[in-house]
């Protein structure tokens, strides 16, 4: 009678332990997991190709409206070569502008890129140094 | 009373996460994607430095030192080539609006100088948003201003201003797959 009492006693110690050890376990794992998804998803849309196409896209577009005949224009666009890279996209080919239309385009990925027209009426040439990671942009006139 | 909460348990039949708590974090999880998605797809408005630099465009090219371009009052005068403007954009695009007209010293509109250019919409968008004084979500964003001129009128040097508005519209966008 009191064997039996106590080999109860002990095997019911032994599921409690665990039963409290393992759920927490599952538990944190699920949790860490949940919240690393969510880091890396915001991390990626941070530094995603959308945010930077259209960053880059306006900036040289005002650039370009506020600059004057003759001027040469040096713009950092490392971050987005970064990007380009990642994405299988040739240096040469994240910055084209339109000089006849009046826009720049900008890509970063292979899934299209982004518009931005400027007003100004010049012959806009531009080149990407792959070494220094800077975009050159020299106004002409027309 | 007999807990009818649907649980995810073990081979033992131990709980390990509830149906109500995955939800919760599902619905957390969904939360913060969306926010961060409409974050980074929202569009970052430049337009108001965008109608300020083709005012200050107008102005520079409009008002040579203190002195009004002497090609301005020329029957022929094209300001779209003098001002380095291209008609492609202004005009084709539909964006984009400007107008110039002269005043005299007493801000009186005179009848000859006057240009425009682009989609006259918006030149009408500003004329509603400055005389209600509503927030358009959509509408174009003006841009108001005058120069203090000379300018010659048969061989009579006259001081005035030449008003210039500027409005634009333009948000930017995808480009489609090449």
């Amino acid at each position: 009678m009191k064997k039996r009492k106590y080999r109860k006693l002990l095997n019911e110690k032994k599921g409690d332990g665990s039963d409290t050890l393992y759920p927490t376990i599952i538990r944190t794992i699920v949790y860490i997991v949940f919240f690393g998804l969510i880091s890396f998803f915001v991390y990626k849309s941070a530094m995603g190709a959308l945010v930077y196409e259209q960053a880059y896209a306006k900036d040289i577009g005002l650039l370009l409206d506020k600059a004057r005949l003759g001027t040469t224009i040096t713009y950092d666009v490392s971050k987005g070569i970064g990007i380009a890279k990642e994405n299988e996209v040739l240096a040469s080919n994240i910055v084209h502008v339109n000089s006849d239309e009046g826009y720049v385009d900008v890509r970063l990925s292979s899934h299209g890129g982004y518009r931005y027209y400027f007003f100004t009426n010049y012959d806009v040439e531009s080149r990407i140094d792959e070494t220094t990671k800077k975009l050159t942009l020299i106004i002409n006139e027309k | 009373m007999k807990n009818k909460m649907r649980k995810l348990k073990n081979r033992r039949g131990t709980e390990l996460i509830s149906i109500w708590e995955l939800f919760v974090l599902l619905i957390i999880g969904g939360g913060i994607v969306i926010g961060v998605w409409l974050f980074y797809t929202a569009n970052v408005d430049v337009i108001d430095g965008e109608v300020s630099l083709l005012y200050e465009k107008l102005a520079l090219c409009l008002n040579e030192n203190g002195y009004l371009n002497e090609n301005y009052l020329n029957g022929s005068f094209d300001i779209m080539k003098e001002c380095e403007l291209n008609p492609k954009v202004i005009v084709k695009e539909g964006d984009f609006y400007f107008e110039t007209y002269l005043t005299d010293i007493d801000a009186n509109e005179l009848s000859f100088g006057k240009f425009k250019g682009g989609n006259e919409g918006h030149g009408k968008d500003c004329v509603v948003i400055t005389d209600s004084e509503v927030n358009a979500k959509n509408f174009a964003k003006c841009y108001t201003g005058r120069e203090i001129v000379r300018y010659k009128i048969k061989d009579e040097m006259l001081e005035g201003y030449i008003v210039i508005k500027t409005a634009s519209n333009q948000r930017g966008g995808k480009i489609p797959v090449v």
